[in-house]
């Protein structure tokens, strides 16, 4: 019988250990990170630019300051909020540029609608109708942005609080009131109009 | 009767969150009050909502566009002859901004206002600093001893 020195499963890589792979120039371990992580950083733009062609493109830019501020990053185990916070910054300057050329569509929920299409179909396991799906992000939408930004943190990406709070930039407390109000907004807009969860 | 609890705070009390003392205050207000029995429900469908909700998929389009984009970025293309400043620095594994006080020891040209390096003017002066530093020039001896893993904590 094998002794159990012997029978050692080895440990996943972690974000920090892929990372450290790559500064050291394997870039394949790049790419395992960027599969890791582009469906996270994909949504999170979404949530916050409403606009699926420039979420595609902070998307990119993202990955392309992760690939080129590789020096900066101090292995802590903060890969994954140091990431967004790249990409929050990302849409940020791209809100500026977009709000200094043309009017927020905040006004026209036709617009907004149009703009946030569904692209793909709900997977079997989540039985929630495409409505009740448009209903929910409608609500989204319309919370104030940064309300919007921390419960997409925290219901999507199921950061922790602390890890909200760094990509925010923001205090602990200050997440929680954000949180709170973002669901108690949703509650609000929703009650009555989506079934039990 | 209306009911005065306001809906952000039954939001913190779903999550245990509130000072301890008012967290079992509004427990026990819940059990007799009709209205804010119906909001916590509709916090309990606004969370299992957001669980439910699907996340996007990017385009196929869009990642192959990302995945090629970063390739050329992470995995130097074949070697030009003339590098651009932007290059030197890549080449010689500093950033840019570091370059500074190199470039005007550097076997640069200039063509139109922009500088140009030829690799292999650039390899003799790499050698020529080679031959500074081993002989105890500016480094001095001491860095002759590598660790085994320069990367670990050693500024190069």
């Amino acid at each position: 019988m094998a002794s159990r020195r012997n029978d050692i499963q080895p440990q996943p890589l972690t974000d920090d250990d892929l990372f450290l792979m790559f500064r050291e120039g394997q870039a394949d371990a790049f790419d395992v990170l960027f599969d890791r992580h582009y469906v996270s950083v994909y949504n999170f733009a979404r949530t916050m630019l409403r606009d699926a062609s420039a979420a595609e493109e902070v998307l990119q830019e993202t990955f392309l300051a992760v690939a080129r501020a590789a020096r900066t990053y101090e292995a802590r185990g903060t890969f994954r909020t140091w990431l967004l916070r790249i990409a929050r910054n990302r849409s940020l300057n791209r809100l500026d540029a977009q709000r200094a050329r043309r009017q927020v569509l905040a006004d026209d929920p036709a617009g907004l609608a149009l703009q946030y299409p569904s692209r793909e179909p709900s997977p079997p396991q989540r039985a929630m109708g495409n409505e009740q799906v448009q209903l929910v992000k409608r609500a989204m939408l319309a919370l104030p942005d940064r309300q919007r930004e921390a419960i997409a943190l925290y219901a999507f990406e199921e950061l922790t609080y602390q890890q909200i709070a760094e990509v925010l930039d923001v205090p602990i407390n200050t997440v929680k009131t954000l949180i709170h109000r973002a669901r108690a907004g949703l509650a609000e807009a929703l009650d009555g109009k989506i079934g039990p969860g | 009767m209306k009911c005065g609890t306001a809906y952000k705070e039954l939001a913190a009390y779903t999550r245990n969150e509130l000072p301890a003392e008012r967290q079992q205050e509004l427990g026990r207000h819940v059990g007799e009050c009709q209205t804010c029995r119906q909001r916590l429900a509709a916090l309990r469908a606004v969370d299992g909502a957001l669980r439910a909700l699907p996340r996007e998929e990017p385009p196929a389009e869009t990642i192959l566009a990302a995945r090629r984009l970063l390739s050329a970025e992470i995995r130097p293309p074949p070697e030009s002859e003339v590098l651009t400043l932007d290059e030197v620095a890549a080449f010689l594994r500093i950033e840019p901004e570091e370059l500074g006080p190199y470039v005007e020891q550097l076997p640069a040209f200039e063509l139109g206002g922009r500088i140009r390096v030829r690799r292999s003017r650039l390899l003799e002066w790499i050698e020529q600093r080679e031959r500074q530093f081993g002989s105890g020039g500016a480094a001095g001896p001491a860095l002759r001893f590598w660790p085994v893993e320069p990367w670990k904590g050693v500024a190069l």
